[in-house]
């Protein structure tokens, strides 16, 4: 992770040719698009047309119990991987791409946060970044206010005291009964809001009147300030590798209706319970009992890992593989982790699963 | 300055208005002087079970616009003189009160009552925003239904995410027969999944519907009930005392569900 921030902070200094973003002016709510050349646009459709065939010759499979598997050595289970899936019923996901196609892969970890349409945390040189979701999201207040509460409760104990937050509000519109309320659930963490970028004069006003910094971004840029979209877009085509923000570590019960999404990979302490629903672009890691929705690889990389000490799911999702988990649930519990195959998406003790994959990958 | 608690639930129809008549009469019985807040606005019925309905002249609506003093809209109880009902508009609907404005009833009422009990409407929308805005505690009234329970784990989200800490939780409307034979969810399936601090467990009983059509809480009855006591046991717990659980099952013990429940528990 340190290394993909230092990668994209030395691009973000180099002078790069920004052919492909000035001067283009892109329709409205596909800002996901913004800056691909025509040509990359057309390659990206076509791949996705392939992609949609591959979609419809896949069938999803019903196997045998999962217990099987459970007692199953990692040896037997790489031979039985073509046939079973551990009792799960394991399909595709409709509209996720495969790693290397999604537009989403050009933008960095704040604007992925940003367009997906939830609030997103970056500590840099002692200042706490807090991205707000983009206008374009429709995200009403109340559901970033919601965000806000469980994220600032579940990650007390990670920011030192009065660290100073950075509001990175963007395109979205904030008076200043929400600022104060801000405020007021920052401090109430020990955290200070000291300075509010927005590219919005009516949030520039209202910050002004309440008495923080501002800092005006400029309107076309969507998200400048941290890392230019420019360079962080480079920084991702010269890189295969999606570029991840560093890992969230959440002390919680995450409860029905709840839902983290992160550019990165997230770690829960606590249980997840039915109806919520965590989504990550890198891997989950739920040291509890996983009974919600949990998607890995969420930008479509498939070498993503879903890892639970009680594996519960009300589904399992990885890059664009869909599992479902077994009616019943399994009399012994232990930590599993589940990951891809071809055929879909397994389930493997997860002190199996270390012996294998020590040896597989070598890595 | 007393303590306002809400008694919320997320799914309606479960018991909160039941348990808000229950609680405060109980706890008023017991000594304690009592305002009950109905939240439910445009909806309301906590006057009803209270029999109270007739008495009703102004609202908690009246009270916010000037037209009347708060004391003047509360509705003393006939039975208990320390149990007074603040009643909410039947013609208006949940947007035309903030939460703001119930901070400042609520607020108001405990400078002179002990407890301060919010009756909350279904949903979690605006009507349970402003029901929950000025509580420090919290009573979660579920049923052993999966819904029920979902949608009580969803409120109690919201609830942490409004920092009203102290949430505790009842589960009404048990049938131990029915969990005994594994038809419904047991206590600790409950507890399981909602992780919060129990009150207490009330039975289904036909008594509280009786009651209910009555417009006098269960808990006056003369006549002895689990269910009475179940609600009972609850107002000890709010003052601070530790009163075990019911045995639920010991009605309807026989010697297999004992044997059954011994080898469960194995
Ligand atoms: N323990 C119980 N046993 C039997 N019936 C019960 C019990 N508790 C509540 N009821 C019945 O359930 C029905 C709904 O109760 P109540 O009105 O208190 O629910 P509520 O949660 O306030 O509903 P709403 O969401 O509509 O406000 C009533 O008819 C009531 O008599
Ligand atoms: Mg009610």
């Amino acid at each position: 992770m340190q290394s993909n921030r230092a990668s994209e902070a030395s691009l973000s200094e180099t002078n790069l040719p920004e052919t492909s973003l000035t001067g283009i002016s892109l329709p409205e709510g596909e800002p996901s698009e913004v800056g691909l050349s025509e040509a990359e646009l057309v390659q990206v459709e076509l791949a996705q047309v392939e992609l949609a065939q591959v979609e419809l010759a896949e069938i999803s499979i019903s196997e045998p119990e999962r217990s099987h598997l459970k007692q199953a050595t990692p040896q037997q289970a790489t031979s039985q991987s073509s046939a079973a899936l551990l009792g799960i019923q394991s399909g595709r996901l409709p509209g996720v791409q495969q790693a290397g196609l999604s537009p989403a892969l050009l933008a960095s970890p704040a604007e992925r946060a940003a367009q997906g349409g939830h609030i997103f945390f970056k500590a840099e040189k002692g200042v706490l970044y807090l991205y707000l979701p983009s206008n374009q999201t429709a995200v009403e207040w109340s559901v970033i206010w919601e965000q806000l509460q469980h994220r600032l409760e579940a990650s007390q104990r990670i920011w030192p005291p009065q660290t100073p937050v950075y509001l990175v509000a963007n395109d979205r519109l904030l008076d200043q009964r929400q600022l104060d309320q801000l405020a007021v659930a920052l401090s109430n963490a020990h955290l200070i809001l000291r300075r509010v970028l927005t590219s919005r004069r009516q949030t520039a006003i209202a910050a002004v009147t309440s008495g923080y910094s501002v800092d005006q971004q400029l309107p076309t840029l969507g998200l400048p300030a941290i890392a230019s979209p420019a360079a962080s877009r480079v920084a991702a085509l010269t890189s295969p590798e999606l570029v991840l923000a560093e890992p969230l570590y959440l002390e919680t019960t995450l409860r029905s209706g709840g839902e983290v999404r992160h550019p990165g990979s997230v770690v829960v302490v606590g249980d997840t319970n039915p109806g919520s629903a965590i989504i990550a672009d890198g891997d989950i890691l739920v040291w509890g009992r996983l009974r919600g929705v949990a998607h890995a690889g969420a930008q479509g990389d498939r070498d993503r890992q879903i890892m639970a000490l009680q594996m519960e799911p009300t589904q399992l999702r990885i890059a664009d593989q869909v599992a479902r988990a077994p009616a019943k649930p399994p009399n012994q519990v232990y930590p599993e982790v589940a990951y891809t195959t071809p055929e879909g998406i397994q389930i493997m003790r997860a002190a199996d699963f270390a012996k294998q994959y020590s040896k597989q990958s070598g890595k | 300055m007393g303590r306002i608690i809400v008694i919320t639930s997320g799914k309606g129809g479960v018991g909160k208005t039941t348990c808000t008549a229950n609680l405060g009469t109980a706890l008023a019985k017991i000594g304690r002087s009592v305002a009950l807040m109905d939240a439910d606005f445009g909806l309301r019925n906590l006057d009803l079970l209270l029999g109270l309905e007739n008495r009703v002249v102004y609202t908690a609506l009246e009270v916010l616009a000037g037209q009347c003093r708060l004391e003047q809209a509360l509705v003393r109880d006939k039975r208990q003189r320390d149990l007074v009902l603040l009643p909410a508009a039947q013609n208006r609907n949940k947007d035309s009160v903030t939460p703001d404005q119930m901070k400042q009833l609520a607020y108001a009422l405990t400078k002179k009552y002990d407890y301060v009990l919010i009756d909350c409407p279904a949903g979690i929308e605006m009507g349970f925003q402003n029901a929950i805005a000025a509580a420090d505690e919290a009573i979660i009234v579920t049923t052993p239904e999966i819904s029920a329970v979902r949608d009580a784990d969803r409120v109690i989200g919201l609830l942490e995410a409004n920092r009203v800490k102290n949430v505790r939780l009842i589960i009404n409307r048990i049938r131990p027969a029915m969990v005994q034979a594994n038809d419904m969810m047991s206590v600790s399936d409950v507890q399981e999944i909602l992780s919060v601090p129990l009150l207490g467990i009330i039975p289904d009983d036909e008594k509280v519907i009786v009651s209910t059509n009555r417009g006098e809480p269960l808990v006056l009855s003369e006549e002895a009930s689990l269910s009475k006591l179940a609600l009972q046991n609850i107002v000890q717990r709010l003052e601070g005392k530790e009163v075990e659980l019911l045995d639920l099952n010991a009605p309807y013990d026989t010697l297999l569900a004992r044997l059954r429940r011994f080898f469960k528990s194995k």
